[in-house]
């Protein structure tokens, strides 16, 4: 089956204002396939956008290549199966909402009066269907994003790439946006973006991809990587830490204390020396992990 | 569908020029002429028929030029500038297609701006019982011919340089080709035959607006229309420079990095 | 209150308007400085009504030439050879030395640039000039009489102007009356009193009136020689040829004298005033002599126009 992305060593540099070259992205490789939903994470300056350019044709990759669906990246073919929102992009500040869609739709090659159908349905889709005939440039950002959003799914395209999804939206709009996304996945529409909110990250992506200085530092399974972050907490009262217990533990309040265990046999193994030890079990709950703890550790891994 | 593609683009630019109120300008032009044209009326003098006629048609060439070069020199760059175009060339469309429906809109602007000029400068001149030979029906054909060719150079130059480099470059070469191509043709004899030819060059490469300013005939009397087969090479050579200009922006633009 | 203040301003703008009006086009010239040089507005005004009467003077060169732009021949030109396109046989050739003028666009056999010469000459107002003929210069008269309007000090205006009216002998009077409108705003214009003269002289035989306005050219003249322009020098010379004529036929030997001293004084190169001071020699017969004065009065004529 052919890969909706494959990238292939890339790489990618720019010119500075002092005329030297600049690299952006160093080599990266990576696939997703039809269907998935990969989330692209990195700090700020890792190549992210860059990448996404790349893979968009913005920028000529100086090595290595991109294919979308099996297309060079930028060319028509891979385009009319793409939908694109940009990091920050801005629409033509005195054309409306339905203006700039019916416009982006005809590109898409939809006929005037289909184009301009289409542009009122997607509006409905994102929530705009009342600010549809307003100047764009009386719009707020959140509501520009949306505009954007609502541009990127024109035409249902088999792939999604999204640059700071969420930038600009209140919690609603995040709820909606989710809503929206989850149900193109359900359609089958692959999709592919970058961002700074792991929680969006957490809660709509199957992979993640996390990029630094323009190299891949780490590529994993949502699911995989939740089940490692997850911790099964203990809390017991007893005499003393227990020797050789597994796991992470401190004294939370006088001889109460708090066992954090990597595993379920570490949680079982930890009961038994508790009632060996004739401690009294308060408490055990599942603490699901922090990814933001585990981007940042990997990130220090990696420098 | 590429006609379509173009049409759309061409349409947007109109429609934002016009909201924009870039033709406002043209308004607050044609509101100049009609009253300086009153003014001229003022110093109740018969006979200054062809005086106004020359002023109007003068006014009109000037200021359309002048629209259709600042038009046509921002296109491009406030795309890239204002980040519009991301969203656009992540369209099935390539960099051409939106160079081209870019300068076409430039030049839908610009003959907008020109028509209401010449409706609100025949308005004016009705004022004067000016007559209208049929040469004035060419004028107008041809001088729409010429700002095609100045709103190809604009876009072309835009890509090459900032848009007020490219603004003025384009002031000098419009304004200038003509006295230039004159100073060629008056130098040309006493040259050494390797300068005539680097003058040859020049005059070629140089744009020929003023072909496309059929004022002097229009202006004055008895003149004849000019042959169809005028038209027709005037409209060959709009299309060949604006094929060339657009040819020139698209290897520029083709693979700068957005 | 708001239609007081309103009724202020308008009172204030109509007397500022009146009191910038003055400054403009002064009632009486001042003879110390002239408006643009106490006034920045002035200076700026008078500088583009200048140029705008300059404009439309080159301008009725077209007209006259319906449309077709001419140009003087260059320097390189005319160590070449080459010639201009010769006077028009329409008997206009009075108002323009057109022996050393082509036209912009240049001919066929004269443009290297092939198929865009063709084009410029089906797209301008072109078309070959030797042997052409002028519009009707009359036509020409609106834009003197509004460059006149929009400058009252343009002399050549008030001159050129004249001249075209005087083309047709019983217009003689208008065009004095043009060129006293003229003298009205330049009352010192050495140009505007000889062709004053030259008319009362030529047109009317009135030798006395004439010498009269010659005399006030004569005076406002010397006062200045230092300061003329060259069309005024032109003026000036011819002022000392036409006074030596008429004191010569009005038989007032003196005045003659005194002027035309003075004439060689100021042009000791112009070979008639030389001679109208110094008449030919006496063993001349009398056809001979008569010859000879025919052939002074005809050079006069023509260099006054």
């Amino acid at each position: 089956m052919t890969a909706a992305i494959d990238v292939q060593d890339l790489r990618v540099r720019y010119r500075s204002k002092k005329g030297n070259w600049v690299p952006a992205v160093n080599g990266l490789s990576f696939q997703v396939a039809p269907g998935e939903i990969v989330g692209f994470l990195g700090p700020n300056g890792a190549g992210k956008s860059s990448t996404l350019k790349a893979l968009m044709g913005f920028v000529e990759p100086c090595a290595g290549e991109c294919r979308l669906f099996g297309a060079p990246a930028g060319s028509l073919e891979a385009k009319k199966r793409i939908g694109y929102l940009p990091e920050v992009a801005m629409y033509y500040p005195f054309l409306t909402p339905i203006e700039t869609l019916t416009l982006y739709g005809e590109l898409q090659g939809f006929g005037a009066r289909a184009a301009r159908k289409e542009a009122a349905t997607l509006l409905e889709v994102v929530g705009l269907q009342e600010s549809a005939k307003k100047l764009n440039r009386t719009l707020s950002k959140g509501m520009l994003q949306r505009v954007g959003i609502a541009q990127s799914l024109l035409g249902s395209p088999d792939l999604l790439i999204l640059d700071e999804v969420t930038s600009g939206l209140d919690p609603v709009g995040r709820k909606e946006l989710r809503e929206i996304l989850k149900d193109r996945q359900r359609q089958g529409t692959t999709l592919f973006f970058s961002s700074h909110e792991l929680s969006e990250v957490d809660m709509l992506c199957d992979r993640i991809l996390i990029l630094d200085k323009g190299s891949l530092i780490e590529e994993r399974g949502v699911e995989a990587l939740k089940d490692q972050l997850r911790r099964y907490v203990l809390k017991y009262h007893g005499p003393a830490m227990i020797m050789g217990i597994p796991g992470e533990g401190d004294e939370s309040e006088d001889h109460v204390f708090e066992l954090r265990c990597s595993t379920k046999e570490d949680l079982i193994l930890a009961l038994e020396k508790v009632q060996k030890s004739y401690g009294q079990i308060i408490d055990i709950e599942s603490r699901e992990g922090s990814l933001e703890e585990y981007f940042i550790d990997t990130l220090e891994r990696a420098a | 569908m590429k006609a379509r593609v173009y049409k759309a683009l061409a349409k947007a630019v109109v429609l934002e020029s016009i909201r924009r109120k870039d033709l406002w300008v043209v308004a607050i032009l044609g509101f100049l002429i009609l009253v300086s044209s009153g003014a001229l009326g003022l110093f109740g003098i018969g006979g200054l028929e062809i005086f106004v006629k020359d002023l109007a048609v003068s006014v009109l060439g000037l200021f359309s030029t002048i629209l259709a070069v600042l038009i046509a020199t921002r296109m491009m760059p406030e795309e890239i500038k204002q980040r519009t175009l991301y969203p656009l060339l992540a369209r099935p469309i390539t960099r051409l297609d939106l160079i081209i429906g870019k300068t076409l809109g430039a030049i839908a602007v610009s003959w907008i701006a020109f028509l209401l000029l010449a409706a609100l400068t025949g308005l004016a001149l009705a004022g004067f019982h000016v007559t209208f030979e049929p040469i004035m029906a060419q004028y107008l054909l041809a001088k729409m011919m010429g700002l095609v060719v100045i709103c190809g150079l604009g876009v072309a130059f835009s890509t090459l340089m900032t848009p007020s480099a490219a603004s003025t470059m384009c002031f000098v070469i419009v304004f200038g080709s003509t006295m230039i191509s004159r100073a060629l043709v008056m130098a040309y004899e006493s040259c050494s035959p390797l300068l005539q030819w680097v003058f040859k060059l020049i005059d070629w490469a140089l744009p020929q607006v003023s072909l496309f300013d059929l004022g002097g005939r229009a202006v004055y009397m008895h003149w004849s229309p000019v042959p169809m087969w005028v038209m027709g090479a005037l409209a060959l050579y709009m299309a060949v420079y604006f094929a060339g200009a657009t040819g020139l922006s698209w290897l520029k633009f083709r693979r700068q990095p957005l | 209150m708001a239609v007081a203040a309103i009724c202020a301003c308008a009172v204030a703008c109509g007397g500022w308007i009146g009191n910038f009006a003055q400054v403009l086009n002064p009632p009486v010239r001042p003879a110390g400085l002239e408006a643009h040089e106490t006034s920045a507005g002035a200076s700026l005004l008078g500088q583009f009504r200048a140029s705008a009467s300059a404009w439309l003077y080159l301008h009725t060169d077209l007209y006259l030439h319906n449309g077709v732009e001419m140009r003087p021949l260059s320097d390189a030109e005319k160590l070449a050879g080459r010639h201009g396109v010769g006077a028009a046989d329409d008997g206009h050739e009075q108002l323009a030395d057109e022996n050393n003028l082509v036209t912009v666009v240049p001919g066929k056999e004269r443009d290297f640039r092939g198929v865009f010469g063709d084009l410029e000459r089906a797209t301008a107002a072109y078309k070959k000039m030797e042997g052409h003929k002028h519009n009707e210069p009359e036509n020409t008269l609106p834009l003197f009489r509004l460059m006149t309007l929009i400058d009252p000090q343009f002399v050549p205006g008030w001159t050129m102007g004249a001249t075209i009216i005087a083309r047709d002998d019983a217009r003689t009077g208008e065009a004095l009356s043009y060129l006293k409108q003229g003298l009205r705003e330049n009352p010192d214009s050495v140009e505007i009193l000889s062709q004053l003269g030259y008319y009362d002289i030529t047109r009317w035989k009135r030798l006395d009136e004439g010498a009269e306005w010659m005399e006030r050219a004569r005076a406002f003249g010397y006062d200045r020689f230092k300061f003329l322009d060259e069309s005024e020098l032109d003026a000036l010379r011819s002022v000392y040829r036409w006074l030596g004529l008429c004191y010569r036929d009005m038989a007032q030997f003196d005045k003659l004298r005194s002027a035309l001293s003075e004439g060689a004084r100021l042009f000791p190169d112009d070979v008639i005033i030389a001679r109208l001071l110094n008449p030919p020699p006496i063993i001349l017969s009398d056809s001979a002599k008569k010859a000879w004065t025919a052939r002074i009065e005809k050079a006069a004529g023509s260099q006054i126009r």
